[in-house]
């Protein structure tokens, strides 16, 4: 039933899209792209919602469009940009005031997007490497790899601020 | 491990601290996700209905929108048309526009033209000439659909005909939510859910314009292959645009909707500001973004 459909993917969708913000915003860096995934997450979600509610796997599924997404997303010659009403002649807003920046997390943001991912997905989220390979639909070999590289720069970073 | 583990968890948090408010509510992700399941069940049910029904043979005709539900469901009705595909219950003749149903089912309710129309963008025609809804009831089994037929771009292209159906089970609240949901679906497009925006560019990388306007001034190819600068107008606006679209992707990189700039702007005036966009997007672009 559509009521019953939604009353859950509601409930879903109240208790779990902080997370899930979060979590885009970890793999891409920005909160309105991060917004943009998420939205895109729970849209699909919703689609597969009996399917993937059955099988209990209702974050994951949304996780894993996220890192989908997010890779996808970096690999676009140019990001998408939406009409204006007027063409801008100033430079864009700056970042928003209350963002807290941190040296670790710029420097998350600056590795390479498989890198990034990978590191989220293993050193913040905790999944395991045959977790992580699936999700990002690499090797898990590539995946050691991917995280090994972005650990050492995010380590560098830590040990310069710690110096 | 565990310094940059717990280091990237505390300050995610504290991003998350300073964070906007989420843009949408979940009421917005619940409206968007009905219409991509409708759009879905659009696309996988054309021509089919629920493989659980099993109707027999022959159909009769369905009397004209505005009859009552008693008027249409004579089940000594004479049979019209073309039978009916197995497992079908109701569809229109995609050539003569005739709306026949299975025998032995009546139609309970009716809502005329939920999806009459221009189509929605991943509906299976361009426009819907006739649609219905239909809560069909035989013996203690109720059914619900949404018959349609509808053309592809001109017209030109032979009509299809589609039903879009659940399987049963589903109760008249669930058909209601279904047809408001297809209704403001199609009711957005009619509507203009094109809002100020006159032009994009389709995944086919073809311009298409909002109905009313056409493109006035076209140039090919102003930052590289597959973009498109054009100049739209419904005889007394213009709105210029600069498409690009890469990696599968569509960029409208840039859209003029508020200029106030009318039909006596020439096609100098349209080829500058392209220029003037066209700097720009190269001034602001990385290195690495230029050379691919």
């Amino acid at each position: 039933m559509i009521r019953d459909r939604d009353a859950s993917y509601v409930e879903f969708v109240t208790t779990r899209r902080d997370h899930l913000r979060r979590v885009a915003y970890a793999l891409c860096g920005d909160w309105h792209r991060a917004d943009d995934l998420v939205q895109t997450a729970l849209v699909k979600l919703y689609v597969a919602w009996p399917r993937v509610r059955r099988t209990g796997s209702e974050e994951a599924y949304a996780r894993t469009i996220l890192v989908r997404a997010s890779i996808d997303e970096s690999r676009r010659p140019w990001r998408r940009e939406r009409p204006t009403e007027a063409v801008p002649d100033a430079p864009a807003a700056a970042p928003l005031a209350v963002e807290e920046r941190s040296a670790l997390l710029d420097a998350l943001h600056a590795l390479p997007p498989q890198q990034r991912v990978a590191v989220v997905l293993r050193h913040w989220l905790g999944l395991s490497v045959a977790e992580a390979a699936k999700e990002m639909r690499i090797s898990e070999g590539t995946v050691k790899s991917h995280t090994s590289r972005g650990l050492d720069a995010l380590r560098s970073v830590l040990d310069t601020a710690g110096a | 491990m565990h310094d940059v583990a717990d280091r990237l968890a505390a300050d995610i948090e504290s991003a998350a601290a300073g964070a906007p408010p989420a843009p949408v509510g979940v009421d917005h992700l619940l409206r968007q996700g009905r219409r991509s399941l409708l759009r879905r069940r659009a696309a996988l049910g054309a021509g089919t209905a629920a493989a659980a029904l099993v109707v027999g043979g022959g159909a009769w005709a369905l009397a004209p929108a505005g009859t009552t539900a008693s008027d249409t469901t004579d089940p000594a009705a004479p049979p019209a048309g073309d039978p009916l595909p197995p497992d079908t219950l109701a569809r229109y003749d995609a050539d003569t526009g005739e709306l026949t149903i299975a025998p032995g089912w009546a139609v309970e309710r009716r809502l005329d033209d939920p999806l009459t129309g221009p189509a929605a963008a991943d509906f299976a025609v361009d426009r819907v000439d006739d649609s219905v809804g239909l809560v069909l009831t035989s013996g203690g089994e109720t059914v619900w659909l949404i018959a349609w037929y509808g053309t592809e771009g001109s017209g030109d292209a032979d009509a299809i005909a589609g039903t879009i159906t659940t399987g049963p089970g589903e109760d008249y609240e669930s058909f209601a939510v279904f047809l408001e949901i297809t209704a403001a679906e199609a009711s957005d497009v009619r509507a203009g859910e094109w809002g100020h925006t006159a032009a994009l560019l389709d995944t086919d990388g073809e311009v298409q314009v909002k109905p009313g306007w056409t493109v006035a001034e076209r140039i090919d190819a102003p930052t590289g292959p597959g973009s498109v600068a054009v100049d739209v107008t419904d005889g007394k606006r213009h709105q210029w645009f600069v498409f690009e679209a890469g990696g599968g992707e569509i960029s409208d990189v840039a859209a003029d909707p508020a200029d106030p700039r009318t039909p006596d702007a020439s096609y100098a005036d349209f080829q500058a500001w392209v220029d003037d966009v066209v700097g720009g997007l190269a001034a602001n672009r990385t290195p690495d973004e230029g050379a691919r």
